[in-house]
């Protein structure tokens, strides 16, 4: 793995991916701060994996977990209202309202 | 299509399972009894998984591994044991989490085949279609869209999907459409898919491509996205095609993009506002236990696989003795397959004997208002018993088969019983010889100069006589009796 | 303070049973001595629900004569939650502006089974944002005090919980640990902090930060009250597919079993005792290690080869896992919005307006994460990190074959004054470096006091076992923890 070249273009393109706003400020710092992160996290690249290693995603081995097709009714509020819009920062007509999309 | 040009394309078709509840949690996949999903009100059907909660966990739905495997056998498929969900992820209003649930390197199921049949110049051919893989996925909710903000309506997220990816191997509009046929038949038949295409049960995308004819690198692929309709996949085609073949032509280059079908304008049109770069980052679901199937599962479900499109209609051609078109028609779908054995049920005696007659209308008149009204026949009035009986009446001469068209468009809608519809439309043949033949006596002797034509050679004229009887029964009369007795006198 | 006297949960039962405490007494006291409190340990107090619970604690004391100790392992007891644990109907911020109006809609299994046990929830704690950090410094509502040592940081990022157990805000504390946030500010305030094995306790209500390596743990004041909890909140759960099917033991029957240290094979890996440990940590915790050799272990020296890499592993194992587990965060079900969020031509700028309130170490973490993930690194960074990660599995699973148990110091430090590392992310980082293993391989560890640097600040001794090995993480810490009598703790 060659060392990859940390600019701030590379930031504003993540940040983007992530949907983060980043003030010119911020993308500088986070350069920098993302150059010296992978300088150390590169030292990965030197470990001789051996062939057929298999990467780790959970430290379980289990059998698959797996549910009955059985209904659990919604949650609903005293009022009768679907419970999880509760939580909800804007809702028309119950549904999560969000600026026009397309 | 412009000879000059070869179309390369392929379909990934996303289908909804018709399991009790969600993939990752225990809400409704459906809506109850008797309330359709449109009527539900918005976020009603949810929790704190498909809601996207913080701390809230997936927990796999074990019937929809089981008819991932049926659909991944029913269409030739391997059945890869160990499974494994991914994320994919992106942000976008219905996607709660940020990212959806489902499976990218190593799906439940791969390299399976569908063959089908279509027309071509007047020619039925056959093709075998490759199935690159089927996977396991959650469904986003919907955005409903209002004048200056939209709304999230969260009931459908996390509904089952299996996604359906097709190789590119199919060369025609008229291949697509045969295919997305033959692809819906098999997941109905099979009881994975309720098949209500209205209520987006069963939704395809198509990857189009021009290339010249010869060449062997395939153009820049366009993706029109969830066209819900046989008839719009193929319209949406052929536009593109000649969309693509005109730009190229011009000098211009087909991009990258995916498009919408306007089937009021009947045109594709693109979806971005602006180069948008998709890199889903992939990565294994750290939430799931990758899947793994027991050998004696996937045996049991091999071994429980319902009787599929082709075996059926192979059967109705054999055993019922039903034409191929026919039996092509009512095997197209898994509700017209099962109205017609119940109705052959109902009807009981020898099979063969009414097979013919009701496979008529379910591939006339049914389909006719099926096709007219968009409408699946859950939605409809008419009833196996009614058609039975329709049938019954029938075979006694009792209504002829135009009387029995007229039956089934009115029960359509009203759901009424047949001996009331028959006796209020007077659709009631008369069938009585003697006054039959009183009838056409009449015609007779009111008409010398045409008898005298016929029976000099003038074979056509049989037509008049037989009408003019028609019209004076007032259209009642047995047309197949009518035309005997027509027939006889005037020999005579 | 009655929170001076009263520092475990048999010491208030015992109190309980002989009718010199009430619930209700011991609750009130408990809310007022946080109320009065500059550490800023907790983010929000429960009192109308604390006061209710201790009522209904001591009418049950009531009935029964003594506390039903089978049914109501809990009963009365304070307890104080991570603010990143959901309780219905109870704000939830994971001490970030983004959740600073969050009042979840349901209830996490872990302190759903807390509370049925018969806990008074006093409160819900501070921690770094979204459980990002080592200090305590990165919360969005202010950093928490050490709670012995005024202006140096408890540690992170479970330093609400850890400080208001040892300064006796309540009797155990719910944490989380990811890359150590329970253990090393356990060890950094001086109380006792368990992680157990991945997939003992569930996660379901636990707000995810890496999902496979995330695990709820307590902190109490003694080994034997993190053997009660464990045994209350362990088991599996329908809920959470990561959660083991594996039956649940009798950890706090179990905990007090007579060790036996002859034929105990006590592993000290090399790799833990390197330069950059603080000469006071090492000092302490070799001597933790004589005394278990005194009293009949046998210690054998052991080598985690891959401990070098485990930071590394972690930082883009967890950020990787991280920057998709925070996508929710987006504004549109849950989560503040700024008041200009809706007035966008582009949707893409709302998620950027609404995700502004993520502070800057959660911002960073997300940034590194996107980017380990995206096409084009994904092989080089993240996949070849979870290879790396199976090796580091491997070397405990191959180490486990020639010693029972691994001892070790929990962090290379003491806990260090505010200001002092925030600015250097990555020396934040590399405090994890001794907890970070455990949660790679989903081993459980605990970290129990075992001494004092030369200004007197805690130190703790890291105690690891193979998976499910918990009965005897806890076995080992119960012994040690009752019979050593050095360290000056």
């Amino acid at each position: 793995m060659a060392t990859i070249e940390v600019n701030e273009a590379l930031v504003r393109k993540v940040a983007d991916l992530a949907r983060l706003a980043l003030t010119d400020e911020e993308v500088r710092l986070y350069a920098n701060q993302m150059k010296v992160t992978l300088g150390y996290v590169d030292q990965i690249s030197k470990v001789v994996v051996p062939e057929g290693t298999e990467p780790m995603v959970t430290p379980l081995e289990i059998a698959t977990p797996m549910r009955e097709d059985r209904v659990v009714p919604p949650m609903t509020t005293p009022d009768g209202k679907p419970k999880m819009i509760r939580p909800a920062p804007e809702t028309v007509y119950e549904g999560f309202k969000v600026p026009p999309i397309l | 299509m412009n000879p000059e040009w070869e179309v390369v394309l392929g379909l990934e078709i996303h289908t909804q399972l018709a399991t009790n509840t969600k993939i990752f949690c225990g809400c409704p996949a459906r809506a109850p009894e008797g309330v359709s999903v449109a009527d539900l009100g918005p976020n009603a059907n949810t929790c704190p998984v498909c809601t996207g909660q913080p701390g809230a966990l997936p927990v796999l739905n074990r019937k929809v591994v089981e008819f991932a495997m049926r659909a991944g056998l029913a269409m030739n498929c391997e059945i890869r044991k160990k499974n494994v969900f991914s994320r994919k992820n992106y942000f976008y209003p219905d996607l709660p989490k940020g990212y959806q649930i489902s499976q990218f390197d190593l799906p439940i199921c791969e390299k399976g085949y569908v063959d089908i049949e279509y027309k071509l110049g007047g020619k039925e051919q056959t093709k075998r279609i490759g199935i690159t893989r089927i996977h396991m996925e959650e469904d986003a909710g919907k955005n409903l869209h209002m004048d200056d903000f939209s709304l999230v309506n969260l009931n459908r997220a996390c509904v089952p999907l299996i996604e359906i990816v097709s190789e590119p191997d199919m060369r025609s509009a008229e291949e697509a459409g045969a295919y997305m046929r033959a692809v819906y038949a098999i997941v109905t038949a099979i009881g994975v898919c309720d098949g209500n295409m209205q209520e987006g049960n069963f939704r395809c995308d198509a990857n189009v491509s021009v290339m010249p004819k010869g060449s062997n690198k395939f153009g820049t692929r366009a993706e029109i996205k969830n066209v819900n309709s046989f008839r719009f996949v193929e319209k949406a085609i052929e536009y593109e095609v000649e969309r693509q073949i005109a730009l190229i032509q011009s000098g211009g280059k087909v991009v990258q993009e995916t498009r919408l079908w306007d089937s009021a304008k009947g045109q594709t049109f693109s979806m971005r506002s602006k180069e948008e770069a998709h890199d889903y980052r992939y990565f294994p679901e750290p939430d799931l236990i990758p899947v793994q199937i027991e050998e004696k599962w996937l045996e049991k479900v091999r071994s429980e696989l319902p009787e599929l499109p082709s075996q059926k209609k192979t059967r109705y051609i054999s055993e019922l003795g039903l034409s191929s078109y026919d039996a092509g028609v009512l095997t197209s779908s898994a509700a017209l397959a099962q109205f017609f054995e119940e109705t052959l049920k109902l009807i009981g005696g020898e099979a063969k004997a009414s097979a013919k007659a009701i496979s008529n209308h379910l591939a006339g008149e049914v389909s006719r208002l099926m096709n007219e009204e968009s409408v699946e026949l859950s939605a409809v009035k008419l009833t196996p018993k009614h058609l039975a009986e329709i049938v019954k009446l029938q075979t006694s001469n009792v209504i002829s088969s135009t009387g029995a068209k007229t039956v089934i468009a009115v029960a359509w809608k009203s759901g009424e019983a047949v001996d009331v519809i028959v006796d209020r439309e007077g659709l009631k043949q008369v069938s009585d010889t003697g006054a039959l033949e009183k009838a056409v006596d009449a015609i007779i002797a009111a008409n010398p100069g045409q008898v005298a034509e016929y029976r000099s050679g003038k074979e056509k004229l049989l037509g008049f006589f037989v009408g003019q009887a028609m019209k004076a029964t007032g259209g009642k009369a047995n047309p197949g009796m009518l035309q005997e007795i027509v027939r006889r006198k005037l020999s005579s | 303070m009655l929170n001076e006297k009263y520092r475990t949960i048999s010491q208030v039962h015992d109190a309980f049973d002989r009718k010199e405490l009430s619930s209700v007494d011991l609750t009130r006291d408990t809310l007022a001595a946080i109320r009065a409190s500059k550490h800023n340990a907790f983010l929000l107090t429960m009192e109308d629900r604390a006061m209710a619970a201790a009522k209904m604690a001591d009418q049950i004391l009531l009935q029964h004569g003594k506390v039903p100790r089978d049914t109501h392992p809990l009963l009365g007891i304070p307890i104080a939650i991570k603010d990143n644990m959901v309780i219905d109907g109870v704000r939830t911020t994971c001490a970030s502006k983004m959740l600073e109006n969050y009042i979840p809609p349901y209830t996490g299994t872990a302190v759903d089974r807390l509370e049925k046990a018969g806990a008074v929830f006093v409160g819900k704690t501070n921690l770094d944002e979204f459980a990002m950090g080592g200090s305590n410094e990165n919360s969005a509502f202010g950093p928490v005090e050490h709670p012995t040592f005024p202006g140096y940081v408890p540690g992170g990022s479970s330093g609400g919980s850890a400080t208001a157990v040892k300064a006796g805000f309540c009797i155990a504390a719910l944490g989380s640990d990811t890359g150590g946030s329970i253990r090393q500010p356990a060890s950094y305030c001086g109380v006792v902090g368990f992680k157990p094995t991945y997939g003992r306790i569930s996660r379901y209500g636990l707000v995810a930060f890496a999902s496979s390596l995330d695990q709820i743990g307590p902190f109490t004041n003694s080994v034997e009250d993190s053997a009660t909890l464990l045994e209350v909140m362990g088991g599996h759960d329908p809920l959470d597919s990561t959660s083991s099917e594996r039956p649940k033991e009798p950890y706090a029957a179990n905990v007090r079993k007579k060790l036996e240290w002859k034929g105990l094979r006590v592993g000290i890996p090399k790799e833990y005792f390197i330069d950059g440990v603080d000469p006071s940590v090492k000092k302490s915790v070799k001597e933790a290690i004589e005394w278990v050799a005194k009293q009949g272990a046998t210690i054998v020296d052991i080598s985690l080869p891959n401990t070098p890499y485990a930071v590394s592993v972690y930082y883009i194992v967890a950020v990787s896992e991280a920057s998709s587990n925070l996508a929710r965060f987006d504004g549109v079900r849950f989560g503040v919005r700024p008041p200009n969020a809706m007035e966008v031509e582009d949707i893409a700028d709302f998620y950027k307006r609404v995700r502004a309130n993520f502070g800057p170490e959660v911002k960073r973490r997300i940034i590194l994460g996107t980017f380990a993930l995206s096409s084009g690194y994904y092989d080089a960074y993240f996949h070849k990190a979870c290879q790396v990660r199976r090796l580091i599995k491997n070397d405990f699973d191959r180490v486990f074959k020639e010693c029972d148990v691994i001892l070790g110091p929990v962090a290379p430090s003491t806990a260090f004054k505010k200001g002092e590392k925030a600015s250097d992310p990555l020396k934040m980082y590399l405090n994890d470096i001794l907890t970070i293993p455990c949660n790679l391989a989903g081993l459980p560890g605990m970290s129990v006091p075992c001494g004092k640097d030369e200004k007197g600040l805690p130190i703790g001794i890291q105690i690891i076992a193979p998976q499910f090995r918990d009965d005897l993480v806890l076995n080992v810490g119960h012994a040690f923890e009752t019979g050593y009598t050095g360290g000056g703790r």
